[in-house]
This record gives structure tokens, C-alpha cells and sequence, in this order.
């Protein structure tokens, strides 16, 4: 050993033994790291339709972390800034925690006893015009209460999901074209195709972990394209290959361009064409409805003749090249495609429509049924699909795909309920708009609409044109408003009633997400105040009609229609808060809800294997060895077991019986409120990354508040010039329905072109929805919240 | 010049780059600035051009692997980064290695740290402006070489693989400063993330200490641990490059109790 | 040349600490430990045993520092 060698040894022991003494001295090895005492347990994120996995860290009662989910398939761990921060929207300072009861103008603390009696006697004053307004965001246990309580118990089919805001027109597209709702394709796809087509979807932002799935590709050096069909440069665009700047309202005449392109260029799959699908168009374009009539290929060919790439450029403004490039795409056989929207083309006019035409240049081209090549609705919130679809907590819908206009599907629930014959109504309720409407309408007027029960949505903020829909409310006596939320919003500042409810893991609860996976979660930390669970509310109500007297809270039997019981058979009164935890109500409605879904092969696991993953994609079928599988791609012979051997590809609930797809087409035309001189701008809306749809929660996290803390209003800078705007300038951005004064931002994270503005909803200071505009289409009745006439000058 | 002499040329004049980069920086704040008092009557607003090309992202990082292939990459802390002491980022701080921080100067690295998560383990706020439309320019500072110091302050060094879209999940502190109305919904926070954990625990004194955090999305130990990091959790031995040798995982951390999570039931 | 172990032990006083520490830090022949709480492991590399002596009384003089115990005590192989 050398000296030096030596000394460092020596010097080296005496920081040993010296680090010992000290830490003897100091109470022993240093003090365990704080992760002791975290509780961690998983649940989906409680924001978009992604759907991504989370693993919630529990302290002392309180949700203290949040983690990606590694082994959840949506996400792999990774999450979006939202995503991350979720646990925050449990603790903003004000939430709801007592209910309360307007008197005078004023909101006064109530007994929760007192709270569901005012709710239970409004309703019974006049049950057929009591409606129930909810949204994607109502767990599946929620929303089938509901469902229960009003077409089940109340004869009534007024209940709407603010879905009819977000994806009634994907469901319409959906159905028209396969004769069943839901995408049959998954986010595999996004794993295996070659070009992912945007159409007017800024899935950067919007489905942030979506989008890196795709484009994180890219960086590992896949050959992929991304080709960002948009009406405004977003972030999404700085990604994009291919950036297609359309006109608004011209997607309808771009998707039958590529139609056009196929068939002249006789490059259309002819052998999955003759094999799978028909053609189909309106009968009568002034009163286009669900199903249209049947048209021959030659007709069809007819009809798309006239899209052109060199008149569909002078309408949509693309140029003729892009025109080609998206025909030269689906019309290489080799090429996977998969197609993804959202708002862009469910919030149009003509959303039914264009839908149907997305799928119709997927089915003509064949980029249908593989992994990679699928035309793909993404959903906005956590159980659209789950809860509005699969439920069906629509007007015109009973769960599991039924229709209340259907004999056999009243029927069928009326069996399953253990309901008297005839006890549903065979009238579809009033859809969201309508049902607004006529609330907001004096009864003297035809406002049929008296008591409605929001849950879990903020309608004072997210229904289009607010002054009409909304706002109107004031000053009308006799209506009553009653509110389940988290935190005061737009909504409860025109309640009657505001009920306080538990929030996300504050309760247990069944999401469904965009890809047909049902996730499951438990309760997980306590709501706080007097907050409870919304399907605890449902039921109380119920609980309460019955003693009210009101008949249809009693089945066939006499029984209670919300009636549970123990292992031992035993009722258990979950109308009780005291006993509602005794056993599991969100198991027991989603037990006696499932047999519902096996009607149109939408299958859902059982309970209990559910519990075990993140979340699986329906239909989950039992096999053989007792097991349970999911399917990734519907219609699929190598993977749907309900297609039958040697099909390869079958429709099974097709529209038209015999196994095919329809191929519609559906003509370009204006939109009933475009721009001219007196509003010369299109005027759209939309989200931001970090807050989700009103920004009642994520406003309530400092991160996201932080990063944008208002909205503002997107222009282009030489309109901003033309003007005298600049950037940051207060400005009044007016439509025919009001004005508002916001900053405008030039050249900011959105860049509209000229003669267009956006603005976020977010907002609940300056509510852009107070703008827009209640024109909807005319099939799915969702509203056109992209497109409007605006002016703007400087404040 | 092949890569390596280009690092040695950017070793070299790194001092030089930085005060570069520096009046890069003002110049654009005050751009910015001047943007913000900038009204159509004053100067004609910018043409928006845009490049055809998205800007390239290449960057010397191991590229993130595909989602369905996370769970099976197998990545271990600092796998694929500096291999040799040359390779690994050179001292370039102010302070003399191995001095450690005061209490007081490490109570404000750990309250500045603290400031920028909501909990820790929650993704860092960008406590600058950011370009709101591209997440290109990120990487010109946080690359995995991030060493240089910009007004007195060393951007931090990506920690995890390269993933495309920074603002997916970093998000500015203070993102709209010039459009921020007065009027504007503020709700106080009740929330109270996990706090910093501390040093690991050591079985005896002397014992190497476990990792006091999960190490997904932080497999690069030399963003925080490596020698031109000046605070206290600095390695002394950064040229030992197989952390998770001696430095074991707290499963308490990584979060990984028991949670069901069985295999997906379609075989892919 | 003796090499000695020593446990400081530093004030309560956390602003006297730190000032003792940085002190400490900027003697050559003094090699800091880690700092748990109010003690700290340092070893003194020192020329001979009145450098040795020096050096504790130093120690103790300084005004964050409260104690100095000796732990473990060294010394270089004689004819080296």
C-alpha cells in the first residue's frame, strides 16, 4: 500500500467512524423517507374521454400525489399537465358542502332531510314536466340511477347528458353507418398506422397523451405522417406534415373530394365494398333524418362527381395539391389511415353528416378493420361513451343501445325492471337544447318544462347562446332549479337548490372511455362537509316519491324500484346516508345494468374482473375456460368473437340486415350563420391544454390557473392592424346574440387565419357561450359552437 | 468537425456561448416587451411564416419508447447516458466541488424546487415565458448537456428519454402575464401535495443511501445528481455509472404496492 | 502526521452553525462530513501533533461550535 493510498484510508475510517458517532448522536440513521404512510390505489383521471389511468397517493385521508398509471395500456404512466394535478381539484377553499335553498335572493344553509323533500315535492307536483339534465361525466351507476328513476319510475323521457353538447353527433354518425354506436377501432391504431388524419381536432392539446402515443413515434424514427385538417394553426400544427387550412364548413366538401378522387380514379375497394357495405343518402334534404334511403353505387358515383379537387378547392380554400395528396392517400392501398375528431366535426351543423362521411372515404377505401386503418371519434369527458352512449341517458334512449321509440326495448327494460307493462313512455323527451329552452320559456308560453336536476355539469356555462337558454331562467317563479356540484359555478348562481356532491375518488364510480373500456375505481378519501354521492341523491329522491305516494316508485311487486340488499338477502335502506355504505350501491346498480349491454354485443366485464385492471374494452367475453377477454377491434373476424368464421369483416347490427356498412353521401352546404358585412368574422370556441371544459376544477388548481388564468380572444395580426389592436389590447367581440370584452392575443398559442377569432369557454368571468349560437343539426341536435358570425373592435 | 470536436469546441467556448445565449435572451424579453406596447398604428405586425419542415427534434436523447413497449424497455437509471467521465458534462459552476450548501442556501434550493410542484413527483412549472406554439426551443436549453448558465440561472437538464411535446405536461407558472385581466376567478387551494422526502434512508452510516423518489421519468440520475448540478444532492461520484448498483429503489416511492394490474386480456 | 476523527458538535443557534461550518470548510486541512442536525463529522489531515492541537483548539474557539470530541485517532506509518 502506498502512502498516499494510506492516508486515504486512514482518512476515510475517521469520516467513518466521526459520520457514525454523529449519527448515533444525531438519533440514528437519518430520519425514513416521507413516503411512509402514502396509500396508493388507482383510478382514472377524472377529465377527458382518454381516459388514462392514474395512481392516487393517500395521506391521512387526504389525496397528497398523483402518478401516472405504468401498466394502465392508455397511458403507460404518463399523464398530461391535467392529468398530474387532478388530485388538486379536490380542495379548492370553496367547495359545496352544505345544502342549500334560495330565500329571498339568497342561498341558505338546509338540512340535507329538508333538501331532498323541496327536491321530491317539486317533482311531484308535476312529473311529467320534472327533467333531469346530466352529463358524460355521471359515473355509469349514476347515470343508469337516473335513467331509472325518470323513464323507469317517472314515465318521463326528459333526461339529457350535456353529451348532446360534445358527441350526439358521433353517435348519429355511428349509427347511420354501422347501425350500432362507438368506434370499432381502438388506440392501437395509433400505434400502427402510417398517416393520422386531424380533422379539426388539435389533439396536442386536447388529447395531449393521445398525440404523443402517435407522434412520440416519430422521434424513434418511424415513417409516420400526421396531417392536421384545421381552421386555425394550433399546436397540433407545429407538428403536422401536412397543415390543409379549410374553410369553415368545407370538411363536408373535403371528404367528398376524396371520394371523388377514389372513384375516378377507380382506386376504391371494390372487394370490400361489394362484400360489406351499401349506399345510402338523405331522402329529403330539407328533413334529413337518422336513416335516409338506399341508393345504388352509380347514384352514389353521381352524387360525388360534382367534389372535384378543383371545385372543392375553391370552396374549402385547400389547394388542389393537398386535395390530392389526401386522394392520392386513400388511395394507395398500402397506406394505414386512421381518421381522429372531436369538437370539429360533432359541434357543426351538419355534424351527422360529415361524420357519416368520414366513415363512408374509410369503408369506400377499405382503411377499415385492421389495426392502423379506422375512422376514430375521441370523446371530451370521462364516461361519455360509458354513461350517455351506453347507458343511454338520452331522450330518446334506455340503455344498452335501446330506443324508448321501440316496443321490444321498452319492453325489454320494463322486464328487466320488473315494471308493469306500458310504464315507459313511448315519447322521446326533450333533447338538450329544447329542454333549456322551454325552462327558460314563462309556462303561460309553452315553457313545459318546470323542475330540472342538474348533476355533474355546469349548463349556466357550457349551453350555447346563455342569454336564451339559460339566463332567461331569472324572473320565472315558477321554476325551480335544482344543483348537485362540486363548487359554485355559473349554474348554482341561478339554483333554487344546491346540493353539495362527493367528487371523483371521493366515491366509487365506472367510467367508459373512447375506446370502449369500461375503468372502475374505488372510494378512496372522504367527501368533505355534508358532500355526498350523487346516485345517494338519485335514490333518496326516489326514496322520498315513494313515500310522496308517487306509483311509479314501485315495481310490479310493491317493491321500491331502487330496492338492495345484504349477502343475506336482507334490505338494506341506502336512501339512509347512515347505511348507504353498508354495502356496495355503485356494484349493485352496475350488476343489475350489465345483462342490459349483452343486447348489442357491447358486453361489459363483470365487477369483480373490472376491479382487477385498468380498465378493459368491450364487448369482454367469457370464454370457455371461464376467463374473460376484451376485443380491440369490433366487426374483425381475428378478434371479435361475434363475427362469424370466414367473414373476415361483418356489420352485425347493421341497419339494413344483412351484415353491411352504409356508405352515405351527404351534400356540401353553408352554414345558416355565416360571416358578412354587418359580422364579418367566423367566431369559434373551443379548449386550452390546461383547463377542462368550464374550469370549475381545473381553475380551482393553482398550476393550471397559473398557466391561463383567463381567456382571451385569438386574432390574426393584420385584422388585429386593420383594427388598431394590439397585442393584449381590451377588445368588444360582439355577435347578434351580445358582446363581450376580452384581451386579444396576436400571434399567440392558437393563429387563426384572417377573418377568423377563437375565444375558450373556460371562462367563468367572461362567458363566451353567451355569443354563440343554438343552431344544431338537425339529427343529433348538437350544437355548432365552432362556427358563428362575430365583429370585433377596440374597446 | 465530427461530433466530438464540435463538444469540445462547445466545452471550450462555453463561457462565450452563454453570454451569447444571454444577449439572445434579452434581446428577445425585450422583444417581447416591445411586442406587448406594440400597436398596429406603431409597426407593422410580423408576417406569420412558417417553415414548410416541422423543425427537427433531433437531439442526442434516447428517444421515448412506444407506449405498449414502456413496460417492457427494461430502462434502467442513466442505461444509455454518459459512459465515460470525458463524455460527461464538465464542472462549470461557481461554487468549489464538494462544498456543501448552508442550511439556509439549501432550505432555498429546496423551497425554490418546492415552489414549481404541486407534489413531489408532479412534473415542474416553466417558471419563464415559453413559446406557446412550438416545444422546439425548450430543448436549445434543457437539453441533457444543459450546463450553461442564462441570467444567473442554469436551466435544469431533461430527466426522462426524449418525449416530443414538453407542454403536455410542463406548463409556465405564470403563462399569460400580459393578458392576465384583473377580473378573473382566483380560488385558494386547500391542497397539500407530498412534500419533499429528504435524503434516502442508509441501513448504517455509511451506507449508500436508496433513492428517495420513483425513477420513472427521472432515469437521468446526472440531471439533478451530475457535476455541473450545484446544490446538495450532487453525486461525488459521477463517473460510477450504474446508480441502481448501490443505490436501491424505495418501493414506497415508486408507488409500487400492490395495486390490481393484471396483464390486458386481449393478447395483442 | 496524524489523522483525527472528530464529531463537532455546533451551536444551536443555525446562523452560528452555518458561519462555524463555512469557516471550517475553508481550512485546508479540515475534510467535512455529512451534517446531521447539530453535529458534524470532520477529519483533520494535519502536519504534526501541535498542527493537531492547533486545529482543536481552533475548532473550539469558533462561535457555532459548542464541543469537539475526538473519535478516532490516526497516524502515518513511521519511516514513510
Amino acid at each position: 500500500m502506498s502512502t498516499l493510498e494510506r492516508r486515504t484510508f486512514l482518512k476515510t475510517s475517521a469520516m467513518a467512524a466521526a459520520t457514525a458517532a454523529v449519527s448515533q448522536r444525531a438519533g440514528g440513521a437519518a430520519a425514513a423517507p416521507a413516503s411512509d404512510g402514502i396509500h396508493w390505489d388507482k383510478a382514472p383521471c377524472r377529465f377527458c374521454g382518454t381516459g388514462c389511468h392514474v395512481k392516487v397517493g393517500v395521506r391521512d385521508g387526504k389525496v397528497v400525489a398523483i402518478a401516472g398509471h405504468p401498466d394502465a395500456e392508455v397511458n403507460k404512466g404518463l399523464l398530461c399537465v391535467k392529468g398530474y394535478h387532478v388530485g388538486g381539484i379536490l380542495y379548492g377553499e370553496d367547495r359545496l358542502k352544505h345544502p342549500m335553498l334560495r330565500r329571498n335572493g339568497v342561498l341558505e344553509r338546509i338540512s340535507w332531510d329538508e333538501a331532498i323533500d323541496i327536491a321530491a315535492r317539486k317533482i311531484m307536483e308535476a312529473p311529467e314536466r320534472f327533467a333531469i339534465y346530466g352529463s358524460g361525466q355521471w359515473t355509469i351507476p349514476e347515470g343508469y340511477a337516473a335513467q331509472k328513476l325518470i323513464k323507469g319510475g317517472l314515465s318521463n323521457n326528459h333526461i339529457e347528458p350535456n353529451a348532446r353538447l360534445c358527441m350526439a353527433s358521433a353517435v348519429t354518425g355511428f349509427i347511420s353507418t354501422y347501425g350500432v354506436d362507438e368506434p370499432a377501432g381502438c388506440y392501437d391504431d395509433l400505434d400502427a398506422c402510417d398517416v393520422l388524419i386531424l380533422w379539426g381536432n388539435n389533439m396536442s392539446e386536447m388529447h395531449p397523451v393521445l398525440f404523443s402515443r402517435f407522434y412520440d413515434r416519430k422521434s424513434r424514427g418511424e415513417k409516420i405522417t400526421l396531417i392536421d385538417l384545421g381552421t386555425r394553426r394550433t399546436r397540433t400544427t407545429e407538428f403536422a406534415d401536412h397543415y390543409m387550412e379549410f374553410r369553415p364548413q368545407s370538411d363536408l366538401a373535403i371528404a367528398n373530394c376524396i371520394a371523388q378522387q377514389l372513384i375516378e380514379r377507380d382506386a376504391w375497394d371494390k372487394e370490400f365494398v361489394e362484400k360489406h357495405c351499401a349506399f345510402r343518402a338523405d331522402a329529403d334534404l330539407t328533413k334529413p333524418d337518422l336513416m335516409g334511403v338506399a341508393i345504388d353505387f352509380e347514384n352514389y358515383k353521381q352524387r360525388v362527381a360534382e367534389y372535384t379537387p378543383e371545385k372543392v378547392s375553391e370552396i374549402s380554400g385547400l389547394p388542389v395539391e393537398q386535395l390530392r395528396l389526401l386522394g392520392d392517400l386513400f388511395a394507395d392501398p398500402k397506406v394505414k389511415i386512421t381518421s381522429t375528431w372531436c369538437m370539429g366535426m360533432n359541434q357543426h351543423t351538419r355534424a351527422t353528416a360529415i361524420n357519416r362521411l368520414v366513415h363512408g372515404i374509410h369503408l369506400l377505401s377499405g382503411k377499415f378493420g385492421s389495426p392502423g386503418n379506422a375512422p376514430t371519434s375521441l370523446t371530451g369527458q370521462p364516461s361519455a361513451c360509458g354513461t350517455a352512449r351506453e347507458v343511454g341517458t338520452l331522450c330518446h334512449a334506455l340503455p344498452g343501445g335501446r330506443l324508448v321509440a321501440k316496443p321490444e326495448h321498452r319492453e325489454q327494460c320494463e322486464k328487466h325492471w320488473n315494471l308493469p307493462a306500458g310504464r315507459i313512455n313511448a315519447t322521446p323527451g326533450h333533447h338538450t337544447v329544447l329542454m333549456w329552452e322551454k325552462f327558460c320559456t314563462p309556462t303561460a308560453e309553452g315553457g313545459d318544462i318546470r323542475t330540472i336536476l342538474v348533476q355533474v355539469t355546469n349548463p349556466g356555462q357550457s349551453l350555447p347562446n346563455l342569454h336564451k337558454l339559460f339566463r332567461a331562467k331569472k324572473g320565472l317563479d315558477d321554476k325551480f332549479l335544482i344543483v348537485s356540484d362540486v363548487y359554485p359555478t355559473a349554474t348554482t348562481e341561478l339554483a333554487d337548490l344546491v346540493l353539495p356532491a362527493a367528487l371523483w375518488v371521493e366515491k366509487n364510480g365506472v367510467f367508459g372511455n373512447s375506446e370502449r373500456r369500461t375503468q372502475q375505481w374505488f372510494k378512496q378519501v372522504e367527501p368533505p362537509g355534508e358532500a355526498r354521492e350523487d346516485v345517494w341523491m338519485t335514490i333518496a329522491i326516489a326514496r322520498r316519491l315513494y313515500d310522496l305516494g308517487h306509483p311509479g316508485m314501485k315495481d310490479k311487486d310493491g317493491n321500491f324500484i331502487f330496492r338492495f340488499t345484504d349477502d343475506a338477502g336482507n334490505e338494506v335502506p341506502v336512501w339512509e346516508y347512515d347505511r348507504f355504505h353498508e354495502i356496495n350501491v355503485d356494484r349493485a346498480l352496475y350488476d343489475d345494468y350489465r345483462p342490459l349491454t349483452f343486447l348489442k354485443h357491447k358486453h361489459l366485464a363483470p365487477y369483480d374482473v373490472l376491479k382487477e385492471h385498468t380498465g378493459l374494452r368491450w364487448p369482454v367475453v367469457e370464454q370457455s375456460d371461464g376467463s374473460f377477454r376484451e376485443t380491440r377491434f369490433r366487426f374483425s373476424e381475428f378478434d371479435d368473437p361475434f363475427v362469424k368464421k370466414g367473414n373476415g369483416i361483418e356489420f352485425y347490427h347493421s341497419t339494413t340486415n344483412d351484415g353491411r356498412a352504409q356508405i352515405w353521401f351527404c351534400p356540401y352546404e353553408a352554414h345558416p350563420e355565416e360571416p358578412d358585412e354587418e359580422f364579418p368574422f367566423w367566431l369559434c370556441t373551443g379548449r386550452v391544454l390546461e383547463h377542462w371544459h368550464t374550469g370549475t376544477m381545473t381553475m380551482r388548481v393553482p398550476q393550471l390557473r397559473g398557466a391561463v388564468p383567463n381567456n382571451y380572444v385569438e386574432i390574426h395580426p393584420d385584422d388585429a392592424r386593420e383594427a388598431g389592436i394590439g397585442n393584449g389590447d381590451k377588445v368588444v367581440l360582439a355577435t347578434r346574440r351580445g358582446e363581450l370584452e376580452l384581451s386579444a392575443w396576436i400571434n399567440g398559442r392558437g393563429r387563426p387565419p384572417r377573418g377568423s377569432l377563437f375565444v375558450p369557454f373556460f371562462d367563468q368571468i367572461r362567458q363566451i357561450n353567451l355569443l354563440t349560437l343554438d343552431a344544431h343539426c338537425p339529427i343529433s341536435k348538437e350544437p355548432d359552437y365552432k362556427k358563428c358570425a362575430a365583429r370585433i373592435r377596440k374597446a | 468537425m465530427d461530433s466530438h470536436d464540435i463538444e469540445a469546441y462547445f466545452r471550450q467556448h462555453r463561457r462565450t456561448l452563454a453570454v451569447i445565449l444571454l444577449g439572445v435572451g434579452i434581446a428577445a424579453v425585450s422583444g417581447v416587451f416591445v411586442g406587448i406596447r406594440q400597436t398596429a398604428a406603431d409597426t407593422k405586425p410580423p408576417e406569420m411564416e412558417y417553415p414548410i419542415d416541422p423543425p427537427s427534434h433531433a437531439t442526442g436523447l434516447p428517444p421515448a419508447p412506444k407506449y405498449g413497449e414502456i413496460p417492457k424497455t427494461g430502462w434502467l437509471a442513466n442505461e444509455q447516458w454518459s459512459f465515460t467521465l470525458e463524455n460527461l458534462p464538465q464542472v462549470d459552476n461557481e461554487r468549489e466541488p464538494g462544498v456543501a450548501l448552508t442550511e439556509e442556501e439549501l432550505a432555498a434550493v429546496l423551497a425554490a424546487r418546492a415552489i414549481r410542484r404541486a407534489f413531489n413527483g408532479a412534473p415542474p412549472t416553466v417558471p419563464h415565458e415559453i413559446d406557446q406554439l412550438s416545444s422546439a426551443s425548450c430543448m436549445a436549453c434543457h437539453g441533457p448537456d444543459a450546463s450553461m448558465v442564462i441570467a444567473g440561472r442554469r436551466p435544469s437538464s431533461l430527466s426522462h428519454p426524449y418525449y416530443t411535446s414538453c407542454t403536455q405536461c410542463h406548463v409556465p407558472a405564470d403563462g399569460l402575464r400580459r393578458l392576465t385581466d384583473e377580473e378573473r376567478l382566483v380560488v385558494a387551494s386547500a391542497f397539500m401535495g407530498l412534500e419533499n422526502p429528504g435524503p434516502g434512508s442508509r441501513a448504517y452510516p455509511g451506507a449508500p443511501p436508496t433513492v428517495p423518489h420513483q425513477i420513472f421519468m427521472r432515469q437521468n440520475c446526472m440531471s439533478c445528481h451530475g457535476p455541473t448540478r450545484p446544490n446538495a444532492i450532487r453525486s461525488s461520484h459521477p463517473d460510477r455509472q450504474n446508480c441502481l448498483q448501490c443505490h436501491a429503489p424505495d418501493a414506497g416511492f415508486d408507488n409500487r404496492e400492490r395495486i390490481p394490474n393484471h396483464p390486458p386480456l386481449a393478447e395483442p | 502526521m496524524p489523522i483525527n476523527g472528530l464529531m463537532v458538535t455546533l451551536s444551536s443557534d443555525s446562523a452560528l452553525a452555518s458561519d462555524a461550518c463555512e469557516r471550517i470548510a475553508r481550512r485546508p486541512e479540515l475534510e467535512r462530513g455529512e451534517r446531521q442536525d447539530r453535529w458534524l463529522p470532520v477529519v483533520a489531515d494535519t502536519a504534526g501533533d501541535g498542527h493537531a492541537r492547533e486545529v482543536h483548539g481552533w475548532l473550539e474557539s469558533l462561535h457555532g461550535v459548542d464541543q469537539v470530541d475526538v473519535i478516532l485517532v490516526g497516524f502515518d506509518e513511521p519511516n514513510s
